[in-house]
């Protein structure tokens, strides 16, 4: 709600206080009411922002947290084919006829050992590096989400102490009224 | 709150009331804010036996996801622990037996310095994140530590050892090298496995969030849907003290204009 929305709100409830013939207390009274029946459509509005907040957080914190479990396995499926990769090189190179290939130019063991010295760097780079990076947007999130959450708390309270508000305005009104009627009775009495 | 006794009091009121055509101002709109509140009520009490079940619901999800979890965090700790005995103790030792033996095996001592070197460069690759070291850094020490373990195994001291011992060493080198890819094989593999579980416990705990966030989200329901079914209920309550008031007033008021009419009569 805007705030010309508001100003609508507590126009329609003015109009009822002019239109009525009201002591000054009551109508100190319906403005208060007004006033925190106001409040409490900014408050509802607040809240309904913070829920989404909330459930946007989260739903975010949730999603990073997929990716980098999605990371992880990337980052393990590839160390572990490097690394299977190069030992098969090794093995395949121990198990070739020594006098037969070129023995002076050992690519077998070039590929074998370049593949396993890359394999848990990258496998690092790839799959670690980037989790840890999901990770750190998750916790930002998760921060995101228990901020709005503590938001939605405090407007909620608000909410109930304008609620509070209103009754205790209300039952100063019913007050008012009794007090109406006992003055009405004794006027009835004296006229007996 | 009993919600049994919640709704059982508005349709007693709303039973016991007079129809709306008919009876006093004051009775018809007690029986239409009765009626109204009973309505409000009643929606207001099915919500909160929706709620309470479904919050029940999500709170096995929850609890279910994380044992999941637990779970796949216990099977990666396992198959972490089997990656690093073979890719680190195991493969670890034979790197070193291989060197050993290159040395003997080609009579030389600059095998020894690039062996130590590989090794140095192989445990700095691997331990790089434990080390501080960036990830680029890393694979540029993997790649030394590659063509130092390479260089140790084929530069000799510039003469070659002859005779049995050197025959021997190229045997215990070839086998060495043997139990090293071996040893690897199954840490790679063990590695992945554990990657595997790791990922998977990550996937369960994001479901348990959010299993998590709908139940804050059924939980925030359900303490709306308590309090509307409580004001609802202040409300009835306030509505039978207001209309009783009221009626008592108006019957104390005619009293008192009959008694007025008497006296002057």
């Amino acid at each position: 709600m805007t705030i010309d929305n508001v100003g609508a709100r507590a126009d329609h409830y003015s109009y009822a206080t002019e239109n009525f013939a009201l002591g000054t207390e009551a109508q100190l009274a319906i403005m208060i009411l007004e006033n925190e029946e106001a409040q409490k459509e900014c408050d509802r509005e607040r809240r309904d922002l913070a829920l989404r907040d909330f459930i946007q957080a989260s739903e975010v914190e949730v999603a990073a947290m997929r990716e980098e479990a999605q990371d992880i396995r990337v980052g393990a499926l590839f160390q572990a084919g490097a690394t299977v990769t190069a030992a098969s090189i090794q093995l395949t190179d121990l198990c070739d006829d020594p006098d037969v290939g070129c023995k002076e130019l050992p690519v077998c063991e070039i590929l074998g050992g370049t593949a396993q010295g890359l394999s848990e760097p990258l496998g690092n780079f790839l799959g670690d590096a980037a989790a840890a990076s999901d990770r750190a947007d998750a916790k930002a999130a998760a921060g995101d989400a228990q901020q709005a959450e503590s938001q939605l708390a405090e407007l909620k309270e608000n909410l109930r102490e304008a609620e509070g508000q209103q009754q205790k305005v209300t039952d100063w009104l019913s007050a008012l009224i009794d007090k109406d009627a006992a003055a009405m009775n004794a006027v009835l009495s004296n006229m007996a | 709150m009993q919600t049994a006794n919640v709704a059982s009091q508005p349709e007693a009121a709303l039973r016991s009331s007079p129809s709306l055509g008919g009876g006093r101002p004051e009775q018809r709109l007690l029986a239409l804010i009765v009626y109204n509140q009973l309505i409000q009520s009643q929606g207001a009490e099915t919500s909160v036996e929706l709620s309470h079940e479904e919050l029940k619901l999500l709170r096995e999800e929850v609890h279910e996801a994380l044992e999941k979890a637990r779970e796949a965090q216990e099977d990666s700790g396992f198959w972490s622990d089997i990656s690093d005995a073979f890719s680190g103790d195991i493969a670890g030792l034979a790197q070193l037996v291989v060197v050993a033996a290159a040395t003997v095996a080609s009579g030389g001592t600059a095998a020894v310095v690039l062996g130590a070197i590989a090794l140095g460069a192989t445990l700095a690759s691997k331990y790089a994140e434990e080390l501080g070291i960036p990830p680029k850094v890393a694979m540029c020490i993997g790649i030394a530590a590659a063509v130092a373990s390479v260089a140790s195994g084929n530069i000799g001291g510039g003469a070659q050892a002859i005779g049995t011992t050197a025959q021997i060493a190229n045997g215990v080198k070839s086998w060495a090298s043997g139990v090293e890819a071996a040893a690897l094989v199954a840490g790679g593999t063990a590695h992945g496995i554990s990657g595997q579980y790791s990922g998977d416990a990550i996937e369960h705990r994001a479901d348990a969030r959010s299993a998590k966030l709908g139940e804050d989200l059924e939980s925030m329901e359900l303490d709306d849907a308590i309090e509307l079914l409580s004001a609802a209920v202040d409300r009835q309550t306030a509505a039978f003290e207001g209309t009783a008031a009221i009626m008592q007033g108006q019957q104390q008021t005619s009293e008192r204009i009959i008694q007025s009419f008497s006296g002057a009569a």
